[in-house]
């Protein structure tokens, strides 16, 4: 073995640790709240290779929330962004020059982590290949030029499973969505869109779109 | 802490600081969400259309619940956006619901504009116009439109005004905004719009961007872009500008020019690919002819201004010797392009392995030389031979939903039938036969341009004037006289529209519309495609589409026999009369129930098979095989031409007394005049007013802070904005930016009506002001 090799090797061993060491933090903030001790050893093995994997494949920050909970989003705010469900959410926070910037809103939307200047952890964005960002997402203010009397649909409801127990259908369209990962992991995650288990990668293996809402009816012939 | 209290610590915590992390980020702003109506999210039907704003024209599908439009997702079966819109797109159906939208007719009574029945307001617009017609004669009535017309309300407008009436006076904003691309299009190759089509963005390996700032005015298109050069990063992006934007930010090479230089640009790039034997010889030959027009054609700003263009045969060395007036030296002095960036764009062009797009939309367009601008980058593309074919592209950008679709296809413009021109006989023939009216009812010689038009309101040429789907008292050049010339009296406004403006606070009759999905109607965008939407929402209070006010006060008129159809099936019948005006194979439309069944088709669409590449042998049904490769059947001679087009200068430059220049345009987030995008809260408060953006160099001289208030003043008006530096525009230096969309700061009242001689549009982008601390 090298020395170089060494080297790597060892801080891959670093790394590890300090991940684990994360990930036991991530593993105690994140976990349900009726669990026996053998599953919450399940969870947090699960977890932490979840975020290995998550971390190798997708690129995001493994950086986990601190103990305090702070600069968490929540699913009120999360719609406060938006005209309806699905619509680009506005930029809700100062942008230093209004111009293209592609690369500096992926210093933090891309892989995330947290931002200690808005106490806050930076959102995934799913679709990080789109280079004109302010193309979809206008910069906030104030005011209206007129009233609007715009009203939209319900807000979608969360985790309705067919049956108790069944994987929640995907009650959004998957466009421009469609990495599960972006929105439902990690820290910057709305706890209540976070899943459980990040780790088994194939989200779509077990929870659909919902695409139509009749059922099927055999044709006539 | 047991671990109990620490979860639920933890929880409380997070429940607390999470609702006011969204809020906190932006101290003072509050943000609330949508009001629910009683639909549950997965109950959203989804339906396509064409966006309402640009003309890139993205497939929308748009949801519907309740009766309401709710939310908007991009058509992923849309070739033009593949499921991407902007944030107009995204939003734009809150556009629909303003608070004060247009529900009912007014008239003005006693000075005021009283609500009324709007059969009462129709009965009042034929009344006028019978009165106007009998005291004044025909050519004492107009209308104006725009390229936001539907297809059937551009062709009803046309029947009416031209078949029934016969009066040419037709105009429509299109005019302010690419009639030098048409006559671009007319006088190289005979024929209008694009050989090409959006597909060449995936081949190209060169954009070159001419005034052109994509970022904000075609994002969607400028996404393609970027896409491309993120999967092949050897493509390269030329921002060649006045003005460095976010599209300069985002290309690999920004050069910026002196305003009017353009034109000294193109023929030096030319003269270089002559000098570095870039010519593709055997193209030139077979396909290309060398003419030379007029010179020192003048600005239009005489009051009964007359230009006509002739075309004389030139040749090669004429062409050669032309050109030695421009080197990248002399050209450098004049332009401030440095030669060897001149030398670079060159060889991109001239590299026979490179494929090149070239894309241009107002600033190319909204020049007194437009149409020679236009000419020239044909030239260049023409000498190498890149053109017609995928990924080699000359490619003008229109900016408005239908200005191909209506304006330029149906012809709403005077000199224009839906095929031809009026001053053809035969072309007056067909439209005569297609709308059954006599021949001698359509007259062979057009009247006014847009700019002529308004002019001859104001002396009282013309008494009654119909604008719909427009805003001419925000939008027209030189506005204040037009605006004290449309209110003199005497005169008689109609405006059709979905929320009051600037144009209708003018209006002695104001008549609400039907917007866009509350009405069935086909657009075309710039790439040949046209598009269908159905009627998906009723239209409020008794507001009506722009086509059934025509067809109502046609039969007012007593003109109800052209006229006959139902409003069921009005759209249909009028498409099937409308396609027999382009039937063959060089424009053949596609069927209503196709264009009903898909997002876009574009023409020629024959046997069932868009034409994605015209004059190319292999994809375009009318290109003749026997010509080679391409046949440019546009012109009798098979040839495109390369016209000897010289620069010549601005019509007004910076004086000592007016030493900046002034160019204006839009943002991303405003479409044309604000009217409908400022009644969207997410777009209005992005950009809540205009403002102008001064170089950081000129600030510093003058003193000026971002956000200082600062007037300008031009020979015309003035105009108090707050100062806008280094913000997502920056001019050069001596020269400052205004968006036009804001109507409380009407830039127009600033900006001269020059216009280019050949096609009647007029310059935005050169006059000259003065920069003063207000």
């Amino acid at each position: 073995m090298s020395g170089s090799t060494g080297k790597r090797v060892g801080g891959i061993a670093v790394a590890i640790a300090v991940l684990a060491g994360l990930v036991f933090l991530v593993g105690e903030s994140l976990r349900p709240e009726k669990e026996s001790p053998k599953e919450q050893l399940q969870v947090l093995r699960a977890s932490r290779d979840a975020l290995m994997q998550h971390s190798r494949t997708t690129g995001l920050a493994v950086d986990m929330p601190p103990a305090s909970g702070t600069g968490r989003r929540s699913l009120k705010g999360y719609y406060t962004l938006r005209a309806y469900a699905g619509a680009p959410p506005i930029v809700p926070h100062e942008i230093d020059a209004d111009i293209f910037r592609t690369q500096s809103c992926n210093i933090c939307h891309e892989r995330g982590g947290f931002v200690a200047k808005f106490n806050a952890y930076a959102p995934v964005t799913p679709h990080p290949q789109y280079a004109n960002c302010l193309q979809c997402h206008a910069r906030s203010g104030e005011g209206l030029f007129v009233e609007s009397d715009w009203q939209s649909s319900k807000k979608p409801v969360l985790h309705r499973p067919a049956l108790p127990g069944n994987p929640p259908p995907i009650p959004h369209t998957l466009q421009l969505r469609d990495n599960c990962l972006a929105c439902h992991a990690g820290p910057a995650a709305v706890p209540e869109v976070r899943t459980s288990h990040p780790e088994r990668l194939n989200c779509r293996q077990c929870h659909v779109p919902r695409q139509v809402q009749d059922v099927f009816v055999r044709p006539v012939y | 802490m047991n671990s109990l209290d620490r979860r639920a610590f933890l929880k409380k915590l997070a429940l607390a600081s999470a609702a006011a992390t969204a809020a906190s980020l932006i101290p003072g702003v509050t943000f609330a969400d949508w009001k629910e109506l009683d639909v549950d999210s997965g109950d959203i039907e989804w339906r396509k259309t064409p966006c309402r704003f640009c003309g890139v024209g993205c497939g929308l599908l748009v949801g519907l619940a309740a009766g309401r439009a709710v939310a908007v997702k991009g058509d992923p079966d849309s070739a033009v956006n593949r499921g991407l819109c902007c944030v107009k797109g995204y939003h734009s159906v809150q556009s629909l619901y303003g608070k004060d939208r247009l529900k009912k007719a007014m008239v003005r009574k006693g000075g005021k504009l009283v609500e009324v029945p709007i059969a009462e307001a129709l009965d009042v617009v034929a009344a006028k116009m019978k009165e106007t017609i009998a005291e004044h004669g025909k050519d004492a009535v107009s209308i104006y439109g725009s390229g936001q017309w539907t297809i059937p309300d551009g062709y009803v407008a046309s029947k009416l005004f031209k078949g029934a009436i016969g009066t040419n006076n037709v105009e429509a904003n299109a005019r302010l905004c690419m009639a030098s691309a048409v006559t671009g299009f007319l006088s190289s190759f005979g024929l209008d719009e694009p050989m090409g089509c959006y597909e060449d963005i995936d081949h190209a390996d060169v954009f070159v961007l001419w005034g052109n700032n994509m970022a904000e005015m075609h994002p969607v298109l400028f996404s393609r872009v970027l896409d491309q050069r993120l999967k092949k990063p050897h493509i390269k992006i030329v921002d060649l500008a006045t003005r460095t934007t976010r599209t300069s930010h985002a290309a690999d090479h920004s050069f910026l020019f002196q305003p009017q230089t353009d034109l000294a640009i193109a023929n030096a790039i030319c003269h270089e690919l002559v000098k570095n034997n870039w010519v593709d010889r055997d193209f030139v030959d077979r396909h290309v002819a060398f003419k030379t027009g007029k010179t020192n054609i003048g600005y239009g700003l005489e009051e009964h201004f007359a230009f006509a263009d002739k075309a004389e045969g030139s040749n090669w060395q004429a062409f050669v010797e032309f050109l030695a007036d421009y080197t990248p030296e002399k050209v450098e002095k004049l332009s401030g392009v440095p030669a060897e960036d001149i030398r670079y764009m060159a060889s991109l062009y001239g590299d026979p392995s490179k494929k090149v797009v070239s894309f241009w939309c107002m600033g190319m367009n909204q020049h007194t030389r437009g149409t020679w601008i236009n000419n020239l980058v044909y030239n260049i593309h023409l000498l190498v031979g890149k053109i017609a074919e995928p990924g080699n592209s000359p490619f003008s950008l229109t900016g408005q939903p239908s200005a191909c679709g209506t304006v330029r296809e149906v012809g709403t413009l005077t000199h224009k039938l839906p095929h031809g021109v009026v001053m053809n006989e035969k072309d007056r023939q067909l439209a005569a036969k297609i709308w059954k009216v006599p021949v001698e009812n359509i007259d062979p010689k057009p009247t006014h341009h847009t700019v002529s038009m308004f002019r001859a309101l104001d002396r009282g040429d013309i008494r009654f004037m119909w604008v719909q789907v427009t805003n001419p008292m925000v939008t027209m050049p030189n506005l204040k006289r037009y605006r004290e010339g449309a209110k003199k009296d005497g005169r008689f406004v109609v405006v059709s529209d979905v929320y009051p403006t600037p144009t209708t606070d003018i209006a002695d009759v104001v008549l609400p519309a039907a917007m866009w999905i509350e009405r069935e109607g086909l657009y075309g965008n710039s790439e040949r495609r046209t598009q269908h939407f159905d009627q998906l929402l009723e239209p409020p209070g008794e507001a009506m589409s722009d086509t059934w006010q025509l067809i109502e006060v046609a039969k007012r008129l007593g003109y109800g026999e052209l006229f006959p159809w139902s409003y069921e099936d009005h759209v249909r019948e009028i498409w099937n009369e409308y396609r027999q005006f382009h039937a063959g194979a060089k424009h053949e439309m596609a069927s209503y129930e196709e264009l009903r069944a898909r997002p876009g088709i574009m023409w020629p669409y024959v046997n069932g098979k868009e034409t994605r590449w015209r004059y190319n042998t292999e994809h375009d049904p009318a290109a003749d095989k026997a010509k080679g490769k391409f046949d440019f059947y546009g012109k009798g001679d098979h040839r495109a031409w390369i016209w000897l087009r010289p620069y010549e200068a601005a019509a007004e430059s910076p004086s000592a007394e007016f030493p900046f220049w002034l160019n204006t345009g839009r943002v991303l987030e405003h479409w044309h005049t604000g009217s409908m995008t400022r009644r969207v809260p997410t777009l209005h408060r992005a950009v809540p007013k205009s403002y102008v953006e001064i170089n950081q160099s000129d600030a510093k001289r003058l003193g000026i802070a971002n956000g200082e208030r600062v007037k300008l003043v031009s020979p015309r008006g003035e105009l108090v904005l707050e100062a806008n530096i280094g913000g997502r525009g920056e001019p050069t230096p001596g020269q400052v930016f205004v968006p036009f969309f804001d109507e409380a700061l009407l830039i127009n009242d600033l900006t001269l009506d020059a216009f280019c001689p050949i096609s009647k549009q007029p310059d935005y982008k050169k006059c000259s002001v003065r920069v003063e601390k207000a």
